[in-house]
Order: structure tokens, then C-alpha cells, then sequence
């Protein structure tokens, strides 16, 4: 199947974030919300960013994806060596499935005006919900769908794109536990299929280990990189191993500390 | 065992059923003395004022006629409500600009504005149409620009974040058809502001089932002013009836 191609291993980074600062306007100067962002994601990397609520993660998030202005610094993004891919995909928290279109409608939704031929698009929405497993369900209403589901439905979108960069915002922090695990385990085996490099922003500490390559801790007034660290587990991960693994555990009590001493770094 | 759900009639079996002892229950009433004529005809005496209005072929003229100008204003007042209504939540520049307005505007009714229709139109059919247009305008309006900003922002976001963010494709894949729920429930209403204000415009002289009802009125022939309310009932039903297929197919996805 060739859904993704899977990604170069090239030395150079896939994104590359230098001096990036955010703010609102305030009442007499900008409210900066982030400020001295500096970070770059190797290809096939997967990333974890965490902090505590409204630390700025899902801010960091939008700007990297374009979708609110930086005030300083700049985001670049390389776009795969591919026909018809966009730079980035996103991943709501919230699933973000637009009502009135079936489920293979919602997954052609990022192709439209980026691919022309209509059977092309059909082709790869297919395809990306093979990916995540819902083929069958291509004719189905969002709302017949299960909280999973939907964000699965959401994920295909996303892929569908070919993105080089995934985003993703704390995407299965709605669901049960139960359902996480298995989501994110599919997510594993898909990031291992595409190699696309992903930015997961989630709060919790367990699934940021499990998963990430690395793990970046976001915090402070303005927030700023606190901390960043290197999962060093080998793959494929079981979360027990994670829960006994020493150095597993010695990284989630430096998290834990990083974030309960505080804001200042 | 399995539970037995007692069987409830239909829906429609209830309507229809609700209608018939309302019209039964009012026809004995009057048959029985119970209540005079004199208060209010029978239901069976519609029947009878058909049959006079429609032989000398008066009936279907009025009917004609309010058609006419119902139609139209309809039709304009509709569209500009619907286009003004989604221009302006779109554009905070548009509306803020034109709120005033619109709040001077808006609680006039549209009897109101009889004498302007007659200064700028002459006593037509054109006046006519303008005075029913203005009552179905405001409705469209605000109906449309409440569901335009009810449209879940979430899904504005996600339409910049796929490259779909341009004003014509937000527009057509995100902000129409969220809003359609709430423009089809403003065009309905519409529809029965409009035979309001057909009465409105059919009182300086234009003929139609407005101007019917009052000569009818003045006469006490209460039994033809009775024919035409149902008339207007009738027609209404086939107008919202058309509207309300349209809507149901174009709205699959909220069922």
C-alpha cells in the first residue's frame, strides 16, 4: 500500500523553530505569552510537548502551524520531496469533524484545491483511512461515530495531507483510558509506517514517555522551554516495562519535579 | 420477558385525528345551538361560500393575485434577508456600521410603511410586493446572522489549518452549511410573516384575498372571511410544505 511514502532520514531538520515569541495586544504593551522558543525536529522524530494548562502548548502548537501570527523569530517548516503534500497536519483535540459530510468526505477535506483529479482524492482518503483502520466506515455519519472514532477520522484527515509535520493537540485527551491506549498505539505503528515527524502536546507525563523521542517541558510567564529530554527506551515500548524502567521512571520524577517546583526554570 | 411497549398511534394519525375533533366538535356545537351563528359560522358554511365565490369565479382572482405579490415579496425580501444577514455577521466592519440602522429599521411594521409604498410605487402591485418584502426581509435577516455566528468557530479554525480558509471555500464547505439549519428556519418564518403582511398590502386597494376579507369584514360575512383565512392556511401549507422538503433533503446530516 502506498499510503506515505515514508520520510528520508536527512540530517538537515524537517522543522526548524529559531527565537519565536507570541503575544496579545494588551493595554499598553503586547502580553507575551511565549517568548525564546528555539527548537528543531528531526525527520521521523516524534516529540513530545508538555507543561501544565495553559502553559502555552496548544498556543506553540498554532503558531508553528500557521494559523496565528509569531511576533518574533520565524517557523520553518521543510515540505516532503512530494507531489501534493502540505507542510503541516493537524490534529484537534476535539475531533473537528464537519457534520455534514461523511466520514471519506471529512478525510478529502484537507485535499481539496491540493489535489486535482477528484478520483486522486478519493484514492487517498481511502487510503488514509485504511491507515487508521476505518475503511468500512467511509459512508458513515460523525455522528454515528464513537469518540475514537472520530479522532481517528480526525487523524486520517491529517495524514491524508502527507504532511512533513504532524501536530497534534492533546488528541486523545477526551477519551477513556482504555481507548488512549489502543489510539495510541495505533499511533505508534502509523508513525512507524509514514515516518512523519510529530509535535504530540499532551499533559500527561505517562504518555509523553511512552511515546516520544523526546520530551520538552513548556512552562514559565512568558512560557519558554524549560526543560528537554532524551526518551532513551527502546521500541516497541510496554507501558510496565516504562512503569519499572529506571530510566524511564528517573525521567518522569524530573518531569514530575520540573512541573510541580514550578514556573521559573 | 421483553418489555411490551404499548402501541401509540403515529404522529400523523394524532394530527390528523386533533384536526377532525376540532372540526367536528365545532361543526355540532354550532348545529346545536351552542354556539349562534351569529358568533361564528359552522365550518360547513366554508364550504357553502366556495361555492358562491369560486362559481363566479372571484375566489381564484384573489387568489391569483395575493399570489403575485406574495411571491415576489417573498422572493426579494428572502434573498436580501439572507444575503445582508450573512454578509453581516461575516464582516464586523458591515454590521457595526449598519446596526443603527437596522435597530431604527426593524420594529416598524410593515403597515408602516403603506404610505411610502404608495408615494413610491403608485397603488401597484409592485407596492404591494414592497411591503410584504419588508416584514420577510428582517426576519431572513436576523435569522441568518444568528447562524452565521452560531457556526462553531472550532470549525473556522479547522479550515485555515487544511488551506481551506479563503473567504469562498469557508464560506461554501463551513459557514453555509452550518448556518443552513437556521437560514431554513428564518425562510419559514418568512413565509408566514409574509401572508401578515399580505393583509397590510392589500389595504390601500389591491386586490387579492386581503382586500376580500375586509369588504367581507364590513358586510359581517363572516362565513367568507372564514373561507378565505382557510384559503390562506391552505396556501401556506403548500409554500412551507415545499420549503420543508428542500430543507430535508439539504439537511440529511441533522437527522
Amino acid at each position: 500500500m502506498d499510503a506515505v511514502a515514508p520520510a528520508h532520514s536527512l540530517p538537515t531538520p524537517v522543522v526548524r523553530i529559531e527565537g519565536l515569541a507570541f503575544g496579545y495586544p494588551g493595554d499598553r504593551s503586547q502580553n507575551i505569552v511565549l517568548q525564546d522558543l528555539d527548537l528543531e525536529v528531526r525527520h521521523g522524530e516524534f516529540i513530545a510537548l508538555v507543561g501544565q494548562s495553559g502553559a502555552g502548548k496548544s498556543t506553540l502548537l498554532r503558531v508553528i502551524a500557521g494559523l496565528v501570527p509569531a511576533i518574533r523569530g520565524h517557523v520553518q517548516v521543510e515540505p516532503l520531496q512530494e507531489q501534493d503534500s502540505r507542510q503541516v497536519g493537524f490534529v484537534f483535540q476535539d475531533s473537528r469533524l464537519l457534520p455534514w459530510r461523511k466520514v471519506l468526505g471529512n478525510v478529502e477535506y484537507g485535499l481539496e484545491g491540493l489535489v486535482k483529479s477528484r478520483q486522486e482524492r478519493h484514492r487517498r482518503a481511502l487510503a488514509a483511512l485504511e491507515l487508521v483502520g476505518l475503511t468500512d466506515y467511509a459512508t458513515r455519519w460523525p455522528h454515528q461515530l464513537s469518540g475514537g472514532q472520530r479522532q481517528r477520522v480526525g487523524l486520517a484527515r491529517a495524514l491524508a495531507v502527507r504532511p512533513s509535520l504532524l501536530l497534534m493537540d492533546e488528541p486523545f485527551g477526551a477519551l477513556d483510558p482504555a481507548t488512549r491506549h489502543g489510539l495510541q498505539d495505533q499511533l505508534l505503528a502509523i508513525w512507524q509506517e509514514t515516518g512523519t515527524s510529530i509535535i504530540f502536546v499532551t499533559h500527561d507525563i505517562e504518555e509523553a514517555t511512552y511515546l516520544a523521542d523526546r520530551v520538552i517541558v513548556l512552562g514559565g510567564t512568558p512560557a519558554h522551554i524549560l526543560r528537554e529530554l532524551k526518551v532513551d527506551a527502546p521500541r516497541p515500548r510496554s507501558r510496565s516495562d516504562l512503569a519499572d524502567d529506571t530510566t524511564a521512571s528517573s525521567l518522569r520524577r524530573e518531569l514530575y519535579e520540573t512541573f510541580f517546583v514550578g514556573g521559573s526554570a | 420477558m421483553a418489555a411490551q411497549t404499548p402501541s401509540v398511534p403515529s404522529h400523523r394519525a394524532l394530527t390528523i385525528l386533533g384536526l377532525v375533533l376540532f372540526l367536528g366538535g365545532w361543526e355540532i356545537a354550532a348545529r346545536t345551538g351552542l354556539l349562534p351563528a351569529v358568533l361564528i359560522p359552522p365550518p360547513s358554511s366554508i364550504v357553502s361560500a366556495f361555492r358562491r365565490e369560486a362559481g363566479s369565479g372571484m375566489w381564484l382572482t384573489f387568489v391569483l393575485s395575493s399570489l403575485r405579490h406574495y411571491s415576489v415579496g417573498v422572493l426579494i425580501g428572502s434573498t436580501l434577508g439572507i444575503a445582508l444577514g450573512v454578509a453581516s455577521a461575516l464582516w464586523p466592519l458591515l454590521e457595526a456600521s449598519q446596526e443603527g440602522v437596522a435597530r431604527l429599521l426593524r420594529p416598524i411594521p410593515p403597515i408602516a410603511w403603506i404610505p411610502f409604498a404608495i408615494i413610491w410605487f403608485g397603488v401597484t402591485e409592485s407596492a404591494a410586493a414592497f411591503i410584504i418584502a419588508i416584514g420577510v426581509f428582517w426576519l431572513n435577516y436576523f435569522a441568518a446572522n444568528t447562524a452565521v455566528k452560531g457556526v462553531d468557530k472550532g470549525l473556522i479554525e479547522l479550515a485555515y489549518a487544511f488551506g481551506q480558509g479563503s473567504l469562498v471555500k469557508r464560506l461554501l464547505k463551513v459557514v453555509l452549511p452550518g448556518a443552513a439549519p437556521g437560514i431554513f428556519s428564518g425562510l419559514r418564518a418568512g413565509l408566514g410573516m409574509g401572508w401578515i403582511a399580505v393583509l397590510a398590502a392589500e389595504l390601500f386597494g389591491i386586490t387579492g384575498i386581503g382586500q376580500r376579507m375586509m369588504e367581507a369584514s364590513g358586510m359581517l360575512a363572516t362565513d367568507i372571511v372564514l373561507l378565505y383565512m382557510f384559503t390562506i392556511a391552505l396556501l401556506y401549507a403548500v409554500f412551507d410544505g415545499a420549503v420543508v422538503w428542500i430543507a430535508d433533503r439539504s439537511l440529511r446530516w441533522t437527522q
